[in-house]
């Protein structure tokens, strides 16, 4: 499977992302329009896309910056119930519920109703 | 998977053909898994085990659908068993299953089944997957062998995240959120699939073998009314797994033969406030209990409860297909206090102490639930539960009567489970049958090579897990403890040897 290596414009943008991250409180709700909060921080479109908007992306892809799914829970520890460390799921597609340009969506919510971030 | 230039190129060469689907992409493989459960991973990983390539395809965002979350397999002679010194015999095992069934059933799938049962017990062993034997009920046997959590994954979660991540290393394709939509089949031969993933993009996937593992239609309103005797507005699945039965449709479009279309029932507390599965739900399965219909009747010994099928079967024959378990503040504290007489499964295992059950009481009753009433006296229970006063007061008392003379002389009720309900405020539960799952569908032969209506074998076809018909009389077996689960597998694994057999 091609790895999606990030480019130095990337690093560079995650650089200041972190950098600034200090300064100004990155809002919760980044998790909430992937397509715009990748925007932002100045993250081609073709990260995720590459050359064909049509295709599904896979999780390698994510996984490219994102590392792991392990590593993603810890930042929703605070969570009740952690959506990124399922006790029922392994490795379930990003983005059925980090839908691309739309509001996030999480199944979990199906059968544990509502889920709360902290 | 092939580089994305390769991929157009040969996508442009096929479209170019005769080919009536205009697909995105075009997949050939060995075989093609419709189904990501435990059947499906079952036969997955046997099939890439020897050496074939394989891809799974599955609807859902995530492998497992009920598998996910039931509890244990059925074994007979399993090495587990042996160490318990628990004596049941194969041919014991055999001959209760066809009794149980009233011989409405395949014998030589459940011969096989229960043979290989063992041996697939000690397989999952080498995939990572360990069990604790136990006895569901005083009335079922020791059979049931509980997935042991592993590390943070619980219940079947557990042996299915197992298996996905061997068949991962053997070189399994996962396609989630890409449901099959058609077979593709002509001169009597299946050569693949038609499916689509979640952007819209047809995917054509050729294949020497095809194993339809979909999980049944318990989610499809539609065909529980079309295909059972089952009421779909009162028979509720658990859980929403978006199961419709694509794979069983999908096969009797090209010919495929069906049998014993009908639900795994089991009971349920249902009412708003109610959490599912917790003390209320617990609370409502006590063998202590009285149960009466909308009439105000009793009508069955509460017993029953031991066997979750036979329970529902009972309240599912009464008007509105529901029931009142009615029990008093002396029950309560017992199951507070000494812990209850019969689990729900392991997810509330016989003996838990119910400690939230009067603040899960109080919080139903804070919001009216039509699910859960309580009354000082018998007669004001009636009015709350909308049960005729005299016929109610007349079941109760007798109810009690019996219960003090240590004899059920209406229904037998052994007296171990024979209490007054003379104690304290009284409650009231309603009791409605859920399913599982469905069960009963493709009719297939001891190689899991589905039917046509002839019964000769459709080429290239195979099916598994509660996709299929031919297990099950009127009700699950529930003697057999784990019965669907150890199918599944056993389903799954012979499907793939078959199809190595085949294909070599």
């Amino acid at each position: 499977m091609k790895k999606n290596k990030p480019s130095f414009k990337q690093l560079l943008a995650v650089g200041l992302v972190v950098l600034t991250s200090t300064l100004i409180p990155i809002s919760p709700s980044y998790a909430y329009d992937l397509g715009k909060t990748h925007k932002d921080q100045s993250i081609e479109c073709t990260s995720c896309h590459e050359d064909n908007k049509k295709a599904i992306i896979p999780n390698e892809r994510c996984l490219s910056c994102h590392e792991s799914y392990t590593e993603i829970s810890k930042q929703t520890s605070d969570m009740h119930l952690n959506p990124h460390m399922s006790p029922h799921f392994l490795d379930v597609d990003c983005t059925s519920c980090h839908q691309g340009h739309k509001v996030i969506k999480n199944f979990c919510q199906d059968c544990h109703g509502p889920v709360a971030r902290h | 998977m092939k580089t994305h230039t390769k991929l157009m190129t040969f996508t442009i060469a096929i479209l170019m053909s005769t080919c009536s689907y205009a697909a995105d992409k075009i997949i050939s493989t060995d075989v093609v898994v419709v189904g990501g459960g435990s059947t499906g991973l079952s036969a997955a990983l046997t099939a890439a085990q020897g050496g074939a390539s394989v891809v799974v395809l599955e609807k859902n965002p995530y492998l497992g659908g009920s598998s996910a979350f039931a509890e244990g397999l059925f074994a007979v002679e399993s090495e587990y068993q042996r160490a318990a010194s628990h004596g049941l015999t194969k041919d014991e095992a055999f001959k209760h299953i066809i009794e149980f069934n009233h011989n409405k059933i395949d014998n030589s799938l459940i011969r096989n089944y229960v043979n290989k049962s063992a041996d697939n017990i000690a397989w999952l062993n080498e995939q990572g997957i360990d069990f604790r034997l136990i006895q569901i009920s005083p009335e079922e046997p020791r059979v049931w062998h509980i997935i042991e959590d592993r590390e943070h994954f619980i219940h079947g979660g557990a042996l299915i995240t197992a298996l996905q991540q061997k068949a991962k290393k053997a070189g399994v394709k996962f396609l989630l959120r890409t449901p099959a939509k058609k077979l593709i089949y002509s001169d009597n031969k299946v050569t693949g699939v038609e499916a689509e993933d979640h952007k819209g993009n047809k995917i054509v996937i050729k294949a020497e073998a095809v194993v339809i593992a979909t999980g049944g239609f318990g989610n499809s309103k539609k065909k529980i009314a079309e295909w059972t005797e089952y009421n779909p507005e009162t028979f509720l699945p658990a859980l929403p797994l978006n199961k419709t039965g694509d794979g069983i449709q999908m096969a009797k479009d090209i010919g495929a033969k069906t049998e014993g279309e009908g639900l795994m029932v089991y009971l349920a507390a249902r009412g708003a406030g109610i959490i599912p599965m917790q003390g209320i739900n617990a609370m409502s399965w006590q063998p202590t209990n009285l149960w009466v219909n909308n009439s105000g009747e009793r009508f069955t010994n509460e017993a029953v409860a031991f066997s979750f099928g036979k329970a529902a079967n009972s309240v599912g024959r009464q008007h509105g297909n529901m029931a009142w378990a009615i029990f008093d503040d002396a029950s309560v504290d017992y199951a507070t206090h000494k812990g209850i007489d019969q689990g729900i499964g392991v997810i509330v295992p016989t003996t838990t102490k119910l400690t939230g059950l009067r603040t899960e009481i109080d919080n139903a009753l804070a919001v009216n639930s039509d699910g859960v009433k309580t009354a000082s006296s018998i007669e004001a229970l009636a009015k709350e539960i909308g049960v005729p006063v005299d016929t109610l007061k007349k079941n109760f008392n007798d109810y009690n009567s019996y219960s003090e003379n240590g004899y059920d002389a209406q229904f037998v009720k052994d007296h171990k489970w024979l209490r007054p309900l003379n104690h304290g405020n009284l409650y009231a539960i309603k009791i409605m049958p859920n399913h599982f799952t469905s069960i009963g569908g493709l009719n297939i032969n001891t190689k899991m090579q589905v039917l046509n209506q002839d019964n000769q074998p459709i080429t290239g076809l195979y099916a598994g897990g509660v996709e299929v018909g031919g297990l099950y009389g009127d009700t699950y077996t529930l003697w057999a403890s784990g019965h669907a689960y150890g199918f599944a597998i056993h389903s799954g694994r012979t499907a793939g040897t078959s199809i190595l057999k085949e294909i070599k």
